[in-house]
C-alpha cells in the first residue's frame, strides 16, 4: 500500500503531470475562446471551464479533462510537487513562493465560484433601493397584493424552477399560504402572446395567451424565462392557471383565502445591508465626439439612519459591507437632453475580492526571487565569456 | 553638340503644365501647420489633421502635382481651402481596385488596377456623385464583417470624397453674399454693395440692434422679418462651411471648440461680435487674399495669434508645436531606414566576420534605429500625457523598441553577434508593421493618438497592466525569433560544427522566456485586478484574458518541460517558436473574434496576415521536426548508456 501511495504521490507531483495539465489547460483555453464566437461566453464557460471532461470534435477528435478536473489536478500537482515534495533550500525559495501565490490565486477562484453573488442595481435619479438583482438566476415570489409597508414575500429559488421542463412539475405549499402552487412548463427564453393560428404554443393557452418559445440566446442575461403556475385553494379546491413570463412589469394575481395574491417570476433579488439612492448621473463625452469619456453617479449610501454621499465612477467602485458596486452602464441610450436617466451598477459579493491582488504580489516576488539571481549569473557568465574571447566584435 | 540634341529629342516629352498658383512660402506653411484645431476629441495641430486626411485618401503623406511641385500634407490642405478648383484636380484618391470605380460608373480608361485619381475624375457629374452616395448608403446597411472587399473600399472612398468636399467648401461662406438689400432700412444699414461673407454682417450687428430698437413696432416687425431671410442665408452659408473646429470658446468651461457655425452663433450671442467675430473676419480675409501673399501672411498672422492666445488661455496649446515637430521628425521612418541599413551591414559582416568596422557599423545603425524608436515613443508619451502604450498601434512601437533594446543588451553581454543580427531584422519588421498599421488607423481612427473609451482612461492601469503585458509580448516574440533562428540555422547548416553557437541561442531563448514569463504572469494578474476594479470580476474567460493566459500557460509549459528534462535545445526552440504564434494570437487575433469586452482593437485584413504568419511559423516547426527525424534515422544508433538516464523528448 505504501508503494502504491508512494507511486501515486510521485505521479501526482511529477513534472510530467504538470506538463500534461498545463498543455490540457492551454487547449481548453484555446478551444473555449474560439467556441465563444458562435456560442457565447456562458455556454463556452460551462462546456470547457466548468466541466469534468470535454469531448472535442475538431480540429482533431479529443476527449480531454474539463476545466474543473484539470484545475483540481493542477492544484494537487502544485501542492504536492511545488510545496510538499520540493527540496527546501535557498535556491528553491522563490519557486515555493511562486507556487504559494498560484495556490492563493486558485483558491480565490474557488471561493469566488462557491461563495460569490453578482447582479445589478438599476436606479433612476431620485430612486433608492436596498437590494440588487441577479443577471440570470430566477425566483418565483408570492405576496399579499393588498399589503402595505414592508411586504412578506414567499420565495421559490432558481434551482427549484429550472428543471421543470418536458412535463415535469413541482408542488409547493406553506402553512402561511391558503393555497398550493404547482409550477411547470419552464422555458429558458419565451414571450407571452395572444395565441394565434400561425404559431405553435409552447405552453397551455391560458386566457387566450400562451408562450411562444424563443431561441436560447448565448448571452445568458438576454433570455426571458417563462413558467406556468397552477394554484389550488386548499379550502375550496378551486384552481386557476397563470402564465408567468419573466420581466413583466405587473405580477399575475388571484384570489384565495379571502385575499388577493400576487405571483411573479423575476430575477433573483439579494438584500443589501444598506440602501443606495441615486442623486445624479453624468455622462461626459470627448469634445465633439459621441465617445464616452466618463460615467459617474453621485449616490447617497443610507445605513442605519446615517447618510453618506459617495461618487461611483469607472475604475472607482464603492466597497462597503462586503459588497462592491461598480458603474456599469446607463440609459436610456440616445435619450434627448432633459430626459431622466438611469444608472446601472454591477454589484458583487465576493469574499476573495482582494486575494488576486495579494497573489499577484506574492507571485511577482517569487518570480523575482527565482529569475533575478539567474539573470545576474547569466550576465556575469556572459561578460566573463565575452572577455575571455577577447571581446571579438 | 548634335549627339546631346539627338538624345534630348529621343527622350519622352512630358507636357509642360504651368503652376496655377505661386508656391506656398515655407513660413506660411509652418504657421498654418501649427494652428490648433479640435478633432477626434482632442486639440491637435492642423498639420496632424492634414497628414491623416491625406494619408487616408492617398496612402502617403505627400505627392507631386502635375506641374512637378512636391506638396506635403499641410500645403495640400491649404490648397484645398484656398485654391479648391486646383485641389479638385490633384490625383490623391488611391483606388486599389478598378472594380470600385465600376461600381458607380466612374471607370477611367488607361489606368492601372491600383491607381490614384482626382476628385474631378471620380465625381465628374452630379449623377456620378449621387450614384456613389447611393452605393455608400446601400453598403452602410451591411454589417461591416459581411462587406465584400469592393464594398468596403467603395464605402471608404465615399467617406473620403465627402470629407474632401467639406474641405473644398470650408471657405465658401467668405465668397457668397447675403441678401441684405431687400428693404430701405437694410440698404441704409449695409449700403448698396453686396454684403459678401458674414463678418461684415456681424460687424454691423450692434448698431443694427440699436436702430431696430428705435423703430416703431410695425416697422420693427417688418424689418425683423426681412432680417430673417438674411439670417437664414447666413445660417445656410456657415453650416455648409463648417469643416474644422478652429475656434476655441472663450469660456474655458465649454469643452467643445466651435466649428464656423458655432463661432458665428457665439458672435451673434454677444453684444459685440467680440473675438469670435474677429476670427471669422480673419478667416474671410484669408479666403479672399491667397494670391496677395503679403496680405495673406498678415491675415494668417492675425488669425494664428488670436486662436493660439485663446487656446493658450484654455491650457490647450502647449503640446501643439511639439506634435508638429514630432511628425516632422518622422522618427519611425528614420528608425526603419537605420534598421534596414544595419541589416545590410549585418549581411555584409557575415561575409567578412572579422571586420571590426562592420560590427561597429551595425552597432551604430541598429543603436540609432533604436534611439529613434525610443525618442518617438517618449515624445508620444509627452504629447498624450499617457504611458507608452494605450492603443494597438503603440503596442507595435513599444514592442519593437523593447525587443531591439534587449537584443542590444544581450549582445553587449554576450558579443556573439546573434542578438546584434536579430535587432535590425526585428526592428525593421516592427517599423514596417507600424507603418502599415498607421495606414489602417488613418482610415478607421483618423489619428494614432485617439481619445480613449472611459474604461481605459486611467494612467495607473495603462502604466502597470498594459505596459507589463506588452513587455511580455515583446519577450515572447523575441524568444520566438531566437527559436526560429535556431531551427532555421540547424536546417540550413549555418555554423554546422559550432555547438557553442546553438547553445548560446538556447541560453538566450531560455533567458528571454523566463523574462517574458515574469511580465506575462504579473501583467495577466494585474489585468484581472483592473477588471475587478472596473467590472467587478477578476476573471471572466474573455478572449483577451484567455489570450494572456495562453501565453502564461505556454511559457510555464516550456519551463516545466525543460526542468523535467522533456525538452532540450531543439525542443526549447520548437516550443519558443510556437509560443510566438501564441503571442500573435493574443496580441491581434482575439481582438478580431468580434466577441468579448476587449473588442476595441478590430482591424480589417489582419486575419489574412495572421494566417500567413501562423502558416510560416508552423511550417518551420514541422520542417524542423521532420529534419530532426530524418537526421536521427540516418544517424548511427547511439550506444547503450549514451543518454545517461535522462528523458529525451523532442
Amino acid at each position: 500500500v505504501k508503494r502504491v501511495f508512494g507511486g501515486l504521490a510521485r505521479l501526482l507531483s511529477s513534472y510530467g503531470l504538470a506538463c500534461f495539465l498545463l498543455l490540457n489547460l492551454f487547449l481548453l483555453t484555446l478551444f473555449g475562446t474560439l467556441y465563444q464566437v458562435d456560442n457565447g461566453l456562458y455556454v463556452a464557460q460551462k462546456r470547457y471551464f466548468e466541466s469534468w471532461w470535454v469531448v472535442q470534435r475538431s480540429p482533431v477528435p479529443l476527449v480531454m479533462p474539463g476545466g474543473l478536473t484539470c484545475m483540481g489536478l493542477l492544484s494537487l500537482n502544485l501542492f504536492l510537487g511545488g510545496l510538499v515534495r520540493i527540496r527546501k533550500s535557498a535556491r528553491t525559495a522563490g519557486v515555493i513562493v511562486i507556487h504559494l501565490g498560484v495556490a492563493l490565486l486558485l483558491a480565490s477562484g474557488l471561493v469566488k465560484l462557491q461563495f460569490s453573488d453578482d447582479g445589478n442595481l438599476r436606479l433612476y435619479e431620485g430612486e433608492q433601493s436596498d437590494e440588487f438583482e441577479s443577471y440570470y438566476l430566477w425566483e418565483v415570489a408570492v405576496w399579499d397584493a393588498a399589503a402595505t409597508g414592508p411586504v412578506e414575500e414567499h420565495l421559490i429559488p432558481h434551482e427549484q424552477l429550472v428543471d421543470l421542463s418536458e412535463g415535469r412539475t413541482r408542488r409547493f405549499t406553506s402553512p402561511a399560504l391558503p393555497f398550493e402552487l404547482e409550477l411547470g412548463n419552464f422555458l429558458v427564453n419565451c414571450r407571452a402572446m395572444p395565441k394565434g393560428d400561425r404559431w405553435e404554443a409552447a405552453s397551455p393557452v391560458i386566457g387566450g395567451y400562451a408562450f411562444l418559445a424563443q431561441p436560447v440566446d448565448p448571452e445568458r442575461e438576454r433570455n426571458a424565462a417563462g413558467l406556468v403556475a397552477r394554484v389550488s385553494d386548499r379550502a375550496t379546491g378551486a384552481t386557476s392557471q397563470h402564465l408567468l413570463p419573466a420581466l413583466e412589469m405587473y405580477p399575475a394575481t388571484f384570489e384565495s383565502g379571502g385575499k388577493t395574491w400576487a405571483i411573479a417570476l423575476r430575477h433573483k433579488r439579494y438584500p443589501m445591508p444598506f440602501a443606495i439612492r441615486l442623486e445624479d448621473f453624468r455622462k461626459e463625452d470627448h469634445p465633439g465626439m459621441n465617445l464616452a469619456k466618463s460615467f459617474e453617479s453621485d449616490v447617497v449610501k443610507v445605513e442605519g439612519g446615517a447618510a453618506q454621499k459617495v461618487r461611483i465612477q469607472m475604475n472607482e467602485p464603492l466597497r462597503h459591507g462586503g459588497l462592491v458596486l461598480f458603474q456599469s452602464s446607463w440609459g436610456p441610450e440616445g435619450a434627448p437632453p432633459g430626459t431622466p436617466l438611469f444608472s446601472v451598477f454591477s454589484v458583487v459579493r465576493n469574499p476573495s475580492d482582494f486575494w488576486p491582488l495579494y497573489s499577484c504580489i506574492v507571485i511577482g516576488l517569487g518570480l523575482l526571487l527565482v529569475f533575478l539571481p539567474k539573470l545576474w549569473r547569466f550576465v556575469l557568465s556572459q561578460r566573463a565569456r565575452a572577455q575571455s574571447v577577447g571581446g571579438v566584435s | 553638340v548634335i549627339l546631346p540634341a539627338l538624345l534630348l529629342a529621343l527622350l519622352p516629352v512630358t507636357p509642360f503644365q504651368e503652376a496655377p498658383r505661386a508656391p506656398w512660402a515655407p513660413e506660411l506653411v509652418e504657421q498654418f501647420a501649427t494652428l490648433p484645431v479640435q478633432d477626434g476629441g482632442r486639440v491637435k495641430p492642423l498639420d496632424t489633421v492634414a497628414q491623416f486626411q491625406l494619408l487616408r485618401l492617398n496612402g502617403k503623406r505627400s505627392f507631386e502635382t502635375a506641374w512637378g511641385e512636391k506638396l506635403d500634407s499641410t500645403a495640400w490642405l491649404m490648397d484645398c481651402l484656398f485654391y479648391p478648383e486646383v485641389a479638385r484636380g490633384y490625383r490623391v484618391f488611391l483606388v486599389r481596385d478598378q472594380a470600385v470605380l465600376e461600381a458607380f460608373g466612374a471607370r477611367v480608361e488607361g489606368r492601372k488596377k491600383s491607381d490614384r485619381y482626382s476628385y474631378d475624375e471620380l465625381v465628374s457629374s452630379r449623377e456620378r456623385r449621387e450614384q456613389l452616395l447611393s452605393e455608400a448608403g446601400r453598403i452602410h446597411e451591411i454589417d461591416e464583417r459581411q462587406r465584400s472587399s469592393v464594398d468596403a473600399q467603395l464605402y471608404i472612398l465615399a467617406v473620403n470624397v465627402r470629407d474632401f468636399e467639406n474641405l473644398l467648401h470650408a471657405l465658401d461662406f467668405a465668397h457668397d453674399s447675403l441678401p441684405a438689400v431687400s428693404t430701405p432700412f437694410l440698404l441704409e444699414q449695409f449700403g448698396s454693395e453686396p454684403l459678401v461673407g458674414v463678418a461684415g454682417f456681424l460687424e454691423h450687428l450692434p448698431k443694427l440692434r440699436e436702430r431696430l430698437g428705435a423703430l416703431d413696432p410695425a416697422s420693427q416687425k417688418a424689418e425683423v422679418a426681412a432680417l430673417g431671410d438674411v439670417s437664414q442665408r447666413l445660417y445656410e452659408l456657415v453650416t455648409a462651411s463648417s469643416a474644422l473646429a478652429l475656434f476655441p470658446p472663450e469660456d474655458a468651461a465649454q469643452p467643445t471648440w466651435y466649428l464656423l457655425d458655432g463661432a458665428v452663433e457665439a458672435a451673434f450671442a454677444g453684444h459685440e461680435p467680440g473675438v469670435m467675430g474677429a476670427l471669422v473676419a480673419d478667416m474671410e480675409a484669408l479666403a479672399r487674399t491667397p494670391d496677395e501673399r503679403v496680405a495673406f501672411a498678415s491675415a494668417l498672422d492675425d488669425f494664428h495669434g488670436r486662436v493660439t492666445a485663446l487656446a493658450r488661455g484654455r491650457g490647450e496649446y502647449d503640446k501643439v508645436p511639439l506634435e508638429v515637430r514630432f511628425y516632422r521628425g518622422d522618427y519611425f521612418t528614420r528608425a526603419l531606414v537605420f534598421f534596414l541599413l544595419a541589416f545590410v551591414l549585418v549581411a555584409v559582416s557575415w561575409m567578412a566576420p572579422s571586420s571590426r568596422w562592420l560590427a561597429a557599423g551595425v552597432w551604430t545603425t541598429a543603436g540609432l534605429g533604436t534611439l529613434f524608436v525610443v525618442v518617438g515613443v517618449v515624445l508620444r508619451c509627452i504629447i498624450r500625457e499617457r504611458p507608452p502604450v494605450s492603443t494597438l498601434y503603440e503596442t507595435i512601437l513599444f514592442i519593437t523598441g523593447c525587443i531591439t533594446i534587449v537584443c542590444l543588451a544581450i549582445e553587449w553581454m554576450q558579443r556573439g553577434r546573434i542578438a546584434l543580427a536579430l535587432a535590425p531584422i526585428l526592428g525593421a519588421a516592427g517599423m514596417f508593421l507600424a507603418m502599415k498599421y498607421e495606414l489602417k488607423e488613418a482610415v478607421t481612427a483618423r489619428d494614432t493618438m485617439p481619445s480613449l473609451v472611459a474604461v481605459l482612461d486611467t494612467n495607473f492601469w495603462l502604466a502597470t497592466h498594459v505596459t507589463t503585458i506588452t513587455l511580455g509580448y515583446a519577450a515572447g516574440l523575441l524568444a520566438a525569433a531566437l527559436g526560429n533562428l535556431w531551427l532555421l540555422g540547424k536546417m540550413v547548416g549555418l555554423k554546422r560544427n559550432d555547438a557553442a553557437f546553438y547553445r548560446s541561442i538556447s541560453r538566450m531563448t531560455y533567458g528571454v522566456v523566463c523574462f517574458g514569463l515574469i511580465f506575462s504572469v504579473v501583467g495577466t494578474i494585474l489585468g484581472g485586478v483592473w477588471a475587478n476594479y472596473s467590472w467587478g470580476r477578476f476573471w471572466g474567460w474573455d478572449p483577451k484574458e484567455n489570450g494572456a493566459l495562453l501565453i502564461c500557460l505556454a511559457e510555464l509549459f516550456i519551463l516545466h518541460a525543460r526542468m523535467g528534462g522533456y525538452v532540450r535545445e531543439h525542443g526549447l526552440a520548437v516550443l519558443a517558436a510556437l509560443n510566438g504564434l501564441c503571442v500573435a494570437f493574443s496580441w491581434w487575433h482575439v481582438n478580431n473574434l468580434g466577441v468579448g469586452l476587449h473588442s476595441y482593437g478590430k482591424t480589417e485584413g489582419v486575419i489574412l496576415a495572421l494566417t500567413t504568419y501562423y502558416g510560416i511559423g508552423a511550417a518551420i516547426v514541422v520542417a524542423s521536426l521532420l529534419w530532426r527525424q530524418w537526421g536521427r534515422a540516418s544517424a548511427p544508433a547511439p550506444a547503450v548508456g549514451d543518454r545517461k538516464g535522462l528523458p529525451t523528448g523532442a
